[in-house]
C-alpha cells in the first residue's frame, strides 16, 4: 500500500533539492540563520510545495523548518 | 595623481580563467570569439561572440555551488569569480578590514539569464513560473551587492553605468575614492553577460555589431564588433596601505579624466576633440606628455576608429597602439577593465600584444601580427560609451 509523505518529509526533500545539507535540516533549524535560506529562496521552496501560495506577508512569520511545515499544513 | 596603486588582478573571460592565460591569448592573437551556441542566431546578423568555454567556466563560475549560482545572474557569477581571484592575487586576507573595503563595479546591461525564462514562464504558466531570484538578480548593481555580501564587505561602494566606458569610470573613480580616504581597499572593475537572446537583441539593434561576424578594430575593413561576456576585477589601495601589509604593487593609476559629449557626437569629429582633451587631462594629472603604449577604445568602425586615432595622433604623435578586445569580444561595460588587466601585463612583461584580427591597419602605429618587445613604463587607456562618456586613464609602472 502506498504511503503518503508527511509534510515534514516533503519539506525535507525540497530543502535537499535546493541544495541544503541534509544533516543540517532539523525541525528547529532557523531557515535564515542556520540554513542560509533568504526570502527569495523561501518563496522558491514554497512555490515547489504549494504553487501560488507563497504570500510574502504570510511568510514573514516563517522562521524555522517547523514554522514552514505548520504554514503548509495550514494551507491544506 | 592619486597615490592609488593596483595590487591584484582577477578575471573570468572567454579563453582565460587567470592573467597568465589571458596574456598567452593576447600575445598569440588567439581570439575566443566564435559562433554562439546558446540560442539560435539565425535572425541575428552577427552570429559570433566571446563566451566562456566549458573548461574556463569549470575553473571560474563552475566552482560555485548550484545553490549559489541559482541566486544570481551570470554577470554576477562572473564578477564574484573575478573578485575572488583578484583578492587572492593581491594577497588580501579574508579578515581584511570589512568596513574599509568596498566595491566599484562597471556594467552596462544588467543580467537577463534568469529573467528571460521567467518572462516566458509568466506568459505560458502564470506568475508562479517567475523566479523569486529575479528580485536581486537582474539590475546593474547586483554584482556590487553579491561581492560585498559574499565577502562580508561593508565599505564605500558604487556601480557605474556608462555604456562601454562603465568600467573605466569604476576604476578611475574608485582610484579617486581610495585616494580621498573613502576606503582603504576597493575591488574595482566590470562585468557583463550579453550573450542571451534578450540582451543580444539590444546589442544587435544598437547597430554596433559586425554584420560579417568579425572584430578587427583599426583595420581598413572594420565593420563593428562582436560582444563578449566576462568580468575583470582589480584591487585598488593606497601605496602606503599596500606596502604596510607587504603587498607588491603592480602599477600606479597615475591619471584619470572623464568628460561627456552628446551621444551622437562621441564617435565623430567633435568626439575626437573631446577625446584629445580628456587624454591630455589624464596625461597632465600623470605629469607626463609621453606614454609607451595606448590601449584603444576600439569600437571597430571606420568613423569611430578614425575619430580615436586622430585624437591620439594630435596629442601623442607616433605611439604603439593595441587592444585586447578582439581576443575576448567587446565586453561592453566591462571592456575597459579587460584593457586595464592587459595593460598591467604589458608593464609586467615589457611587451605590447598585437591587435587580433587587424590585417590592414589604417595607422602604422597599430601593433599587428606579432608582439612588440619594448620597454613599457606607461600606458594610456581610452574608453568611450555610446551614451557620450569619454574617459582616459594612465597606468605607470612602479
Amino acid at each position: 500500500m502506498a504511503t503518503t509523505k508527511s509534510t515534514y518529509d516533503q519539506v525535507f526533500d525540497v530543502l535537499v533539492e535546493v541544495g541544503l545539507e541534509p544533516s543540517e535540516i532539523t525541525s528547529g533549524a532557523v531557515l535564515r540563520g542556520d540554513l542560509g535560506v533568504d526570502s527569495a529562496e523561501l518563496v522558491e521552496i514554497v512555490n515547489q510545495l504549494a504553487p501560488g501560495k507563497a504570500d510574502g506577508k504570510a511568510l514573514k512569520s516563517v522562521e524555522t523548518v517547523a514554522d514552514l511545515v505548520a504554514f503548509l499544513e495550514n494551507l491544506a | 595623481m592619486t597615490g592609488t596603486v593596483i595590487t591584484g588582478i582577477g578575471l573570468a573571460l572567454p579563453g582565460a580563467s587567470d592573467a597568465d592565460q589571458l596574456w598567452r591569448s593576447v600575445t598569440e592573437g588567439r581570439s575566443a570569439v566564435r559562433p554562439i551556441e546558446r540560442f539560435a542566431t539565425d535572425s541575428y546578423p552577427c552570429p559570433n561572440a566571446g563566451f566562456l568555454a566549458e573548461e574556463t567556466e569549470r575553473e571560474t563560475i563552475g566552482t560555485f555551488t548550484p545553490r549559489v549560482r541559482k541566486r544570481m545572474d551570470r554577470f554576477c557569477q562572473l564578477a564574484l569569480s573575478a573578485a575572488r581571484s583578484a583578492k587572492g592575487d593581491a594577497g588580501l586576507a579574508p579578515s581584511a578590514d570589512a568596513d574599509r573595503t568596498g566595491v566599484y563595479m562597471g556594467n552596462m546591461f544588467g543580467g537577463w539569464e534568469i529573467t528571460e525564462p521567467s518572462l516566458r514562464g509568466l506568459q505560458q504558466r502564470g506568475y508562479t513560473a517567475v523566479s523569486p531570484h529575479i528580485a536581486s538578480a537582474w539590475f546593474p548593481t547586483a554584482p556590487q551587492g553579491q561581492i560585498t555580501i559574499g565577502n562580508g564587505l561593508t565599505g564605500f561602494s558604487k556601480t557605474l553605468v556608462a555604456d562601454s566606458a562603465s568600467a573605466a569610470l569604476a576604476i578611475g573613480y574608485g582610484a579617486r575614492a581610495v585616494a580621498e580616504g573613502r576606503a582603504d581597499v576597493l575591488l574595482a572593475g566590470g562585468a557583463e553577460a550579453p550573450v542571451t537572446p534578450y540582451t543580444y537583441t539590444f546589442c544587435t539593434t544598437s547597430g554596433r555589431l559586425s554584420p560579417t561576424g568579425t572584430y578587427r578594430p583599426g583595420d581598413d575593413q572594420a565593420d563593428g564588433f562582436c560582444v563578449g561576456e566576462g568580468a575583470v576585477m582589480l584591487v585598488l589601495e593606497r601605496d602606503e596601505t599596500a606596502r604596510a601589509r607587504g603587498a607588491v604593487p603592480l602599477a600606479r593609476l597615475a591619471g584619470f579624466a572623464v568628460r561627456h559629449v552628446p551621444e551622437d557626437e562621441v564617435f565623430g569629429p567633435s568626439g575626437s576633440s573631446a577625446l584629445a582633451a580628456v587624454l591630455t587631462a589624464a596625461l597632465d594629472e600623470a605629469g607626463t606628455d609621453r606614454v609607451d603604449c595606448v590601449a584603444l577604445d576600439a569600437q571597430g568602425t571606420s568613423d569611430a576608429d578614425e575619430s580615436e586615432l586622430s585624437a591620439i595622433r594630435s596629442v601623442l604623435g607616433p605611439v604603439p597602439l593595441t587592444t585586447a578586445k578582439p581576443v575576448t569580444g567587446n565586453l561592453l561595460g566591462a571592456a575597459p577593465a579587460v584593457d586595464a588587466a592587459v595593460a598591467l601585463l604589458c608593464l609586467r612583461h615589457g611587451t605590447i600584444p598585437p591587435v587580433a584580427g587587424c590585417r590592414h591597419p589604417r595607422d602604422a602605429d597599430i601593433v599587428v601580427s606579432t608582439p612588440l618587445e619594448t620597454p613599457v613604463r606607461t600606458v594610456a587607456l581610452l574608453a568611450r560609451g555610446a551614451d557620450g562618456t569619454i574617459a582616459a586613464s594612465v597606468l605607470r609602472a612602479i
